[in-house]
């Protein structure tokens, strides 16, 4: 057995000359292949908002965008650390992106006015909204996050399908009509977790090794 | 059972660059480290331990799939460690080992950051501190003997080696500690 051993070492040694290690494609190229097709979506059953420039002049409308697109990147940066064996994950980024919220409460006080929308579609839209622009991205990044070593892969699952999640919301809210804080918290909220549980379970399977 | 981090970071990144040799020290100087891990693993879950050398095998295997992950920007230690605990608590998930005491394999592959201790020989070296039969154990299972072929080498019954190669790691492990 000894002798086993010691010829796998020298055949894992010699293979590890002929093929070299191979660099997976970056996450820049990961998030290309997860974006654009969610962006085809959104185009062709979505679109933007027809009183998009107006509802640029609603603050809630704005923060709500900024605060979907900050958690997108924020749980960017964790994806690399999730499949990286003995990376510590720095969880407290996650942190930042409700930060944004503050930032509009304080805006608020200061004299932003929300308008209040009238609802635009029923919520089961929003959640089926989302999760069909989330579906590419967080395909691209299981994929991605499987080239790696996640050893935690429910963990790893959970994270991109958060991370994809948020990029299909960020979408999403460029069409959706209805930003009053208590709906975005209640039904993006849900779509989020929806999403976050669906990459946990692929993960269980998509991030074995 | 210790070596350095500098060292092992070294081989690894020479071997990710295509050096044939150097990919084979950096195989060579954890073997002995994770032969006693995965023979400690195999006698805690009362497993047979003829089972430790296919977890090795399949531990070196995962090295290998994954040495792409490796980032010089990071320490090799935790990376080790990392590919390491995962292969081996999957090894034992799939022999039903319902639970399994992960806290007590954490320790068990020193990898220390600046120390001067050198791997093989430093094993050898503080197995000769140990008394008599827990040092023979625990040289047969460096040596790649497990099961009865490793208790044959140090001259025992498997019982009575399964018991002195237990208490030598336990007395290795303080050592090293300390």
């Amino acid at each position: 057995m000894t002798r086993d051993t010691e010829d796998l070492i020298h055949q894992l040694a010699r293979q590890g000359v002929s093929s070299r290690a191979e660099t997976p494609p970056g996450l820049s190229y990961t998030v290309m292949l997860g974006v654009l097709p969610a962006i085809a979506i959104f185009l062709i059953f979505f679109g933007f908002r027809p009183d998009f420039m107006q509802s640029l002049a609603n603050p809630y409308f704005v923060l709500r965008g900024m605060f979907l697109a900050a958690l997108a990147a924020v749980c960017l940066t964790l994806i690399p650390p999730v499949g990286r064996p003995g990376a510590v994950i720095p969880w407290h980024r996650l942190l930042w992106a409700p930060s944004i919220l503050v930032l509009g409460l304080v805006a608020e006080r200061f004299g932003w006015d929300p308008a209040m929308n009238t609802v635009s579609a029923p919520a089961w839209v929003c959640i089926t909204g989302i999760a069909s622009l989330a579906a590419f991205p967080i395909l691209a990044l299981l994929l991605a996050v499987r080239r790696q070593a996640a050893t935690q892969p429910e963990l790893a699952g959970a994270i991109s399908g958060l991370t994809g999640g948020a990029i299909g919301a960020t979408l999403y809210a460029l069409w959706c009509a209805e930003t009053s804080p208590g709906y975005v918290a209640l039904w993006y909220g849900l779509a989020l977790a929806i999403c976050a549980a669906a990459g946990a379970l692929a993960g269980r399977h998509l991030l074995r090794w | 059972m210790m070596m350095r981090e500098e060292e092992l970071k070294h081989y690894l990144v020479l071997a990710n660059a295509g050096d044939e040799t150097a990919y084979r020290m950096f195989f060579n100087a954890l073997l002995p480290a994770l032969r006693i891990l995965a023979t400690a693993a195999m006698s805690r879950t009362s497993l047979p331990a003829a089972d430790a050398e296919d977890i090795v095998q399949e531990t070196l295997v995962a090295l290998h799939q994954k040495r792409h992950t490796f980032d010089p920007a990071y320490p090799v230690g935790p990376w080790v460690r990392g590919i390491v605990r995962h292969k081996l608590l999957d090894a034992l998930r799939r022999r039903r080992v319902v639970h399994v005491p992960i806290e007590d394999f954490d320790d068990l592959l020193p990898i220390s950051p600046s120390e001067t201790r050198d791997d093989m020989a430093e094993v050898i070296k503080l197995a000769e501190g140990l008394p008599v039969r827990q040092r023979d154990a625990v040289l047969a299972v460096v040596q790649g003997f497990s099961g009865r072929a490793a208790a044959a080498r140090a001259s025992m019954t498997e019982g009575a080696f399964r018991v002195a190669l237990h208490r030598g790691i336990s007395r290795l492990a303080r050592m090293v500690e300390g």
